[in-house]
Order: C-alpha cells, then structure tokens, then sequence
C-alpha cells in the first residue's frame, strides 16, 4: 500500500510540475506585458529598463525557474486590477467555490447512486428508460443555458427562489442544482452499467448458490463492487465540478473563484488568472490522489497489485 | 428401486429462454427427465449449447433474468422445488443443495477475503460464529487438502491460483453438509496439470460425505473418472442414457458415438482430460429447431423417418437408454 | 402426481419497449436532429428565410409566430434589432458545423497519431507523451481555456485550438490502450517477419482496426466540441460579433431573458438537440460497432 501511495505522490508532483511548466508558457504567450504597463510614448531606455525589473530580459529557463522559486513562495503577482497579491485574491475567493462544488459534489453523488441502483434493478421499466433519457438529454445541454433556463422558470416566473447572490441557503439551490445535473447523469450511468455487470457475475451466482438473502448480496457483495468504477470516475467528476463552477457562477453571480476569473478575462488581469488556474489545478491534483488511495483501500487488486 | 432410494427425481423439465432482440424463444431444456439416487454420481455430458448447464441452473433454480422453467417437476427428498418459494429455496441452497461452477477466478468477490466468503454460508445456515466457526472453516481447508490456512483465509482471490481457489470453492460448497452437489465443468478452467489433482479431491470429497453428485462436462475422462451413470444430451434433450461402462462400450445413438469416435484413445482409463474433436456440421439454432430429431443433419446413419418424428425413448438394457430411431429398428 | 402451475410463457416485452428496440435499431433519431445542421451548413444563405445581419427597426423583439404579437414572416420572433432569430438559428447552425468538424478533425488527428506511436513504440516516448496527456488532463478544460484565451485573446482561432487542445488526449488514450492490444495480434507479427517498415505496419494495419473506436469518439467528442464553444464564448473568448454561434445568442440574449426569453430558450435548445443527436448517434455505433467498451 505504501508503494502504491508513493508512486501515486510521485505522478502528482510531475504533473504538477507539468502544470507549472504550461502556466508559464501560457503567461508568455500574452506578448509584452511591459508594453501594457508604460505609457505609448515610452523610450527605448524606458522599456528596457522596464523589461529588466520585470525580468523579462533573462533567458527562458532562469524565468521559469524564478517563476517556480516565486510560485513556491506564494507569490503570483500582484494584480493588476485589484492591486493585491494575487493568490491572496484567489485563496479569499476559493471557499465559495469549494462550497458549491462540494455541494454539487455530495448531491450529485447520492442521486445518481440512487437513480443507477434503482434502474439496475428494474431494468427495461418505465423509470429505467427514464432516468436513461433524462442522462442523456442532461449530458447534452449547456451547463449555462439550463442555468438561464432555471432561473427564468423559478426566479422570475415563479419567484420561488432568487436569482442571483449568496447571502443563504436558498441561494444555493439553482447554482447547485445546474452544476449537478451533468455529474448526476454520469454518475447514474456509470452505477446502473456497474450493478448489471455485477448483478450478472458468476460470483453473485455463487453467492445465490450458498443460499444467501438477495439484499444481503446487493448490499454486501454487488454494491460495494459498482462503487469501484464509480469512485474511479469521481475524480473526474471533480474536475468537472470545478470546472463548471467557472461558468455557473457567471450565470449566478456567485462570489467564488470562478466568477474572479471571468472578470480577469475581460480586465485582462493576468497575474490574477495564473495565480486562479495554478490554485485550482493543483488541488484537484491532491484531491485525485486522494480518490487513488480511496480506491486502494476499497479494492485489493490495487493494493496487491 | 425404491423410492426412498431417490434423492431426485427430474420429469419433463423444459426451461425456454428469450433471445437477445426479446422476442425469440429459445428452448433450452425441452423435456428432460432423470433420476439421481443416493450416494450416486450422474454425469451430464454434451457439447456448449446442448443445455446441460441449463439443466443445473433449473434444478438449482438460479436461472438469468431472461430464462424461466416454464414446465416440468423438480423432486428433491419427495419435494417439487419448482413450486417452492424463494425463501424455501435460499434455504435448500447451500444446506441441502449445493454447486460449483466453472471459473473460480470468478466465483468469488475479488473485493473479500477468501475466509470471509467462507464465513457466509456457516454463518447463514449453521449460526456458526467465534471459535465454532474458526475451527469449522479450519476443518474444511484441510478437508481439501490447503497447508496453512490461517494464512490463506486472509488472501484475497487474486492472490491464489485457480486450482487452490477451485479447491476452496469446493471447500464453500460442502461447507454446510449437503446432499447433492453439482459441478458444472468443475475442471475446464484449471491448468491441466492441476485438473487431475482436483478430481482427485471431489472423488475423495464424495466418498467421505456420501454426497450425490451430479457431474456436468463436455469432456468423457472427467465423466469416467467420476460418474456411475451418464446422460448425454442435445438441443435441450436427453439422446442418450445409461451406467459409464455400458455408454462407453455400447454407444447406441449416433450422437454418442460420434463424440466417443472423436476421442484418440477411447479407452476411456487413465487419468487426464481428452478434449472434444468436433463433430461435422454446426450445433442447432435452438430458438428454430426443425421437427424430427435435432441431430438428423449432422447424423450419419439419418433415415426418412427421422427428420419428420422425434423419436421416444428405446429401452435397450436394464439401465441404458437412447431415443434414436436406428435403436428401434435393431 | 398433481402437476404444478407454472406460467406457461414468459411475459412478453411492453409493446412500447419493443418500439424503443426498434428505435434503438435504425439511427433515425439522431439523424432526425442532426440533418437540419448539416442542411444549413451545406445549402447555408440558399434557404435562410431572411439575411441573418438583416435589421429591422419596425419589428423590434417580437415573440414567435405561434404567440400574440408575432406574426409568421419571422417564425421564431426578432432580437432586439429585429433580425430574424430563425435566420440567425440557421447562420449558427453552419458555424457550429464547421467548428464541430474541424475541431474533432484536428484533435483526432494528433490524438490518435500521439496514441499509435506511444501505443506501438512504448518505452520513453510512451511515457513522455502520457505525461503531456496526464498534465494536460489535469487541468480542467475551462480553465486551460481562460489560461491560453487570457493569453493570445479570443476568436475562432483560439477556440479550434482550445477545443483541440483540450480533446486530443482522450484520443490519445484510447487509441494507445488499443494499439497496445493489436501490436501484438498475428497480423503484425507476420507483417513484421514480412519487413514492413513501422510506418507501414501502423498505418496500414494498425489504424484501420482502430476506425470503429475512433468513428465513436469523434461522433461524442463533436457534441463536447459545440458545449465548449458556447461555453467559452459565454465567457467572452469565443467567436466575436458580427459572427453569429448559437452560444452568443445565448449570452446576447441574455438581458433580454424577461423581455425576450425566445432568444436564448430557443439558442439553447438548438445546442441540446444538436448535442443529443451527436451523443445519440455514438452511442448507437457504439452499441453496433464497439459492444465492448463501457458505456459512459
């Protein structure tokens, strides 16, 4: 186990290099930012002297390694538009976003275990057929546009919710829900294929064989099993989730980190997008890892390879 | 024979199957009608398809969701299975009826120790638990022959090979002291090497629990090593019945013939398994069987008469027969 | 000996249900769907009702046809400048095509060459270009996405690329678990003792086994392609105005939600049912083609 545990860490940290490495590469991309911070009529002197304090004038490889010295300091930058140290900005932001992501995360999770173990065991029934029209309809529409759709049926007709802000509960519901509706399509596919195969397997066979109760061997045996691959995918799930929030929290004028980096996209405030996309991936990358050791501990196969 | 004698008695069992699109009906066991008597050990041979896995299932009555018994009579100890509910059912089985199935890689939950899956069954029939259970599960590991089986009961099944967990499985099957046990190919997926040794143990296995087996196998040396009686079947049906000997010596359907002559030492002594070589022609499409005999395309000695009527039972000896039309007219 | 009641059949599937296997079995539906698409894409201004850039000042915000106050010259009612929204549906459905296709095009093409060569070669190369997959799949789509867009700015260029970037890796991966299958099937061990070159061992051996899986993927990624174009474009980084995309009418529309909901309600369901019928079409080759592979 403990080996798994380590090669698994030493993936994370390469990627995690690798993302620093595209984050870098990226923030150059956006051709000269001293152009951006001096004024037209700037002399030579002026900007290489600009270039010098901000740099720019070393050669790729020691930027890059006093990008990571800076990065592994905390330091991002300040931004441009608010002043303050980036990742001061973007750590203020990220609870929010964690909130509404874990939210969707947990609902997400449950119903679609639900909804999977329910159409597994009564296959070809109305609600089968149900649940598999409604995960393919929900896999197909824009996460922003049912959020639009959302809040015109239950904000503004209905006025049963509000339709933007954070200030309570009822606040959370239509974000939430949005960003749920795609997790929990998959999450019901993926449970429903995984209880058939179980369901069908030899050893739940031989488990009918040894006389043993069928709630006991769903509960016990199949379940247990179909939570493998769902587990499997929950990372993903994750990854979608934080990335969705991106976009819902536009819609919903959510205040979390999402909403932070669309604005920095239209203030082209840099410093505070790198400091948002480098946060946001390297979490998900611990989190990950910690879904792989879940899965180590759920599934001997992987423990004892 | 007496009835007493009778530990079950199958008549007419037919169990349909609908096909893949959900509208083909495909009869998998159309007709089957055997005895098994105590202490006896039946084998039920053909070929993939000829429905003596099928058989099994019903008998066991853990048909997939798309089969169902649709007649028949099932008698176990006097008792028709067919009509008995779920819970009766869940009780006879591992109790009183028991099974083993082909692969043991997955017979077991990769996701429980070996021990645990052992547990179950002491636990849910017998109320065994704490030092009873202990010794009992230790008990039955040395009953198949596995050294240390502390440590082995700790494993998980992807840490053992197939012969030592088809032994276990063997182990799971006996565990609460039943009286009939069905091996479904029991040695198809093991090494060869290993095969041997495993019939070796259910030989050993019934002796010492005067178990009734029924023995179901594609493969003549398994059915000579183990059975008294054998039954072949095809497309769903019995062709032929009778003791080992007298199968092997005096094969009368053409069917049983043909898989005899397909054996390059049919000697049918010795140990090791002797393959199939394969018969011309390909098995029958079993949702459209044409009237008469199903084995009329393939068979050489096919007369008129058998592809328009299925022919009954002949009785040739005491304890032999087979539903072949040649048989009558010899 | 009384005989037991059994039934006699065993119930037969709800009529309803054999309909769906039957729907199940031709593709109609997503056909269904996906024709007007491909349609507009190809006939384009020939049958646009009105010109999409068409303005209108006298009609401003109509509703649809069907509704009070509209009338059936403009079927599905006028944005805020009195275009045709109907027309402008249309003028997005061939930018969505093309988008669709050339992204899916472009992003099978280095995913499935990167797969074949890491697949077939192993080793370091393998490791080196499942580690650029791993890193680039670390990142979420989005914000890799406003990472390059924050960057080099928005536009059609950066959305193919984006999108490109964002996809090939799934290619990747499939494709290079594949080859790692095939590589060592017969057919390549006999046209290696036969002395073909690699080169010719992946392309003409290798990559027709690998179409099935590959016609699949890309029928799916081809829906995921037009989600992620409305959705940067949402955020301000896609395809700019005067270009219409079904994803800008939805966020141009978006203030006029209580005033003119059809804009975005309609714009949206046209991404949906493009989208459904691309994801019901995979799934349906996947059912015909590719039995094995897990649904997901």
């Amino acid at each position: 186990m403990l080996r798994y545990f380590f090669s698994r860490l030493r993936l994370a940290i390469i990627t995690i290099l690798g993302v620093s490495l595209i984050v870098f590469v990226t923030s150059r991309m956006s051709g000269d930012a001293t152009l951006l911070l001096l004024p037209q009529d700037a002399s030579e002197a002026d900007i290489k002297a600009m270039q010098h304090d901000l740099g720019l004038d070393a050669s790729y490889p020691v930027q890059y390694y006093r990008f990571v010295v800076n990065v592994a300091h905390g330091d991002f930058g300040q931004s441009l538009r608010y002043r303050e140290p980036a990742l001061g900005l973007v750590m203020s932001r990220l609870p929010a976003t964690l909130e509404l992501a874990f939210s969707a995360f947990i609902l997400s999770t449950i119903v679609g275990l639900i909804l999977g173990i329910i159409s597994a065991r009564r296959r070809s029934s109305w609600f089968d057929y149900g649940a598999r029209i409604f995960s393919i309809t929900a896999q197909s529409m824009p996460s922003f546009w049912v959020g639009i759709m959302l809040i015109l049926v239950f904000a503004v007709e209905l006025r049963w919710l509000p339709t933007s802000g954070a200030q309570g509960i009822q606040y959370l519901v239509l974000p939430v829900v949005t960003l749920a509706l795609v997790p929990i399509a998959s999450t019901l596919r993926i449970t429903r294929s995984a209880m058939i195969e179980t369901l069908d397997a030899d050893y739940v066979k031989f488990l009918r064989v040894k006389g043993l109760a069928e709630r006991y061997i769903v509960w016990k045996h199949a379940f247990r099993n179909a939570l493998v691959p769902v587990i499997a995918i929950s990372g993903l799930t994750l990854g979608f989730l934080i990335g969705g929030t991106v976009i819902i929290e536009s819609v919903f004028a959510w205040p979390g980190l999402g909403n932070l980096m669309v604005e920095a996209i239209f203030t082209r405030d840099y410093p505070v997008i790198q400091a948002g996309v480098s946060v946001t991936s390297v979490f998900l990358i611990f989190l990950n890892l910690a879904v792989d050791l879940l899965f180590g501990v759920i599934d001997p196969r992987v423990r004892f390879g | 024979m007496s009835d007493g004698d009778i530990l079950l008695r199958v008549k007419d069992l037919k169990t349909h199957l609908r096909g893949r699109d959900g509208q083909r009906v495909v009869k998998a066991v159309d007709g089957v009608s055997f005895d098994l008597r105590r202490g006896e050990t039946l084998g039920i041979i053909g070929e993939s398809g000829s429905g003596k896995s099928m058989t099994a299932l019903s008998i066991m009555r853990i048909l997939p969701s798309s089969a169902r018994v649709i007649g028949g009579e099932i008698r176990f100890n006097g008792e028709n299975l067919l009509t008995k509910s779920d819970r009766e059912m869940r009780r006879l089985r591992g109790e009183q009826l028991s099974m083993i199935l082909q692969d043991p890689m997955v017979s077991l939950d990769p996701l429980f120790t070996v021990g645990s899956q052992l547990a179950e069954p002491l636990r849910a029939h017998m109320g065994l638990g704490g030092a009873a259970l202990k010794s009992r599960m230790t008990e039955l590991m040395s009953a198949v022959s596995i050294p240390s089986p502390e440590q082995r009961l700790k494993q998980y099944p992807h840490q053992m090979s197939g012969g030592m967990l088809q032994r276990i499985v063997g182990a799971i099957a006996i565990s609460c002291d039943p009286q009939l046990l069905i091996a479904d190919e029991p040695t198809t997926a093991l090494d060869p090497t290993v095969q041997a040794q495993f019939l070796d143990l259910l030989e050993a296995l019934r002796d010492s629990k005067h178990l009734s087996v029924i023995v179901v196998t594609h493969d003549f040396g398994v059915a000579a090593r183990l059975c008294d009686r054998v039954m072949v079947m095809y497309a769903g049906r019995i062709v032929e019945m009778g003791p080992i000997r007298e199968i092997f010596d005096h094969p009368r359907h053409p069917y049983t013939k043909a898989l005899l002559a397909s054996i390059p030492d049919a000697t049918g002594a010795g140990a090791g398994a002797r393959r199939l070589r394969t018969i011309e022609g390909s098995p029958p499409d079993l949702g459209a069987l044409p009237p008469g005999c199903p084995f009329a395309p393939r068979c050489i000695s096919v007369m008129e008469r058998c592809r328009r009527d299925y022919p009954p039972e002949f009785r040739i000896a005491t304890e032999h027969v087979a539903s072949c039309w040649q048989v009558q007219s010899q | 000996m009384a005989s037991v009641v059994i039934p006699t059949q065993i119930p037969a599937r709800r009529p309803w249900a054999m309909h769906w296997r039957r729907v199940r079995r031709l593709p109609w539906l997503p056909i269904l769907l996906l024709a007007p698409v491909v349609i507009c894409g190809v006939l384009g201004s020939l049958i646009f009702p009105h010109d999409p850039t068409a303005i209108d000042l006298m009609s401003p915000r109509h509703p649809p046809g069907w509704m009070t106050g509209g009338s059936w010259s403009y079927p599905l009612g006028t944005d805020q400048f009195g275009r045709d929204l109907l027309s402008r549906l249309m003028e997005g459905a061939r930018v969505a095509l093309i988008v669709a296709l050339s992204s899916v095009f472009l992003a099978a093409l280095i995913g499935v060459t990167a797969g074949m060569v890491a697949g077939y070669y192993g080793g370091w190369i393998d490791n080196f270009i499942m580690r650029i997959a791993d890193v680039v799949f670390a990142i979420p789509a989005i914000l890799l996405i406003i990472l390059i867009g924050g960057a080099v700015g928005g536009g059609f260029t950066t959305v193919l690329s984006s999108i490109v970037i964002v996809s090939w890796v799934l290619y990747a991966r499939v494709v290079r678990g594949e080859t790692l299958v095939l590589r060592e099937r017969g057919f390549v061990a006999l046209a290696k003792v036969a002395n073909c070159s690699d080169m010719r061992i992946l392309v003409r051996h290798i990559l027709p086994n690998l179409m099935p899986t590959c016609i699949v993927l890309m029928t799916l990624q081809a829906g995921f392609a037009l989600l992620i174009e409305a959705a940067i474009t949402f955020i301000g980084l896609g395809i700019q105005p005067p270009a219409t995309t079904w994803g800008l009418l939805i966020s141009e529309g978006r203030p006029y939600m209580t005033t003119a909901w059809w804009i975005p309600t309609f714009a949206g369901a046209a991404i949906t049912l493009t989208v459904l019928g691309t994801n019901l079409l995979g799934d349906w080759l996947q059912d015909r083609y590719d039995p094995r592979q897990r649904q997901m």
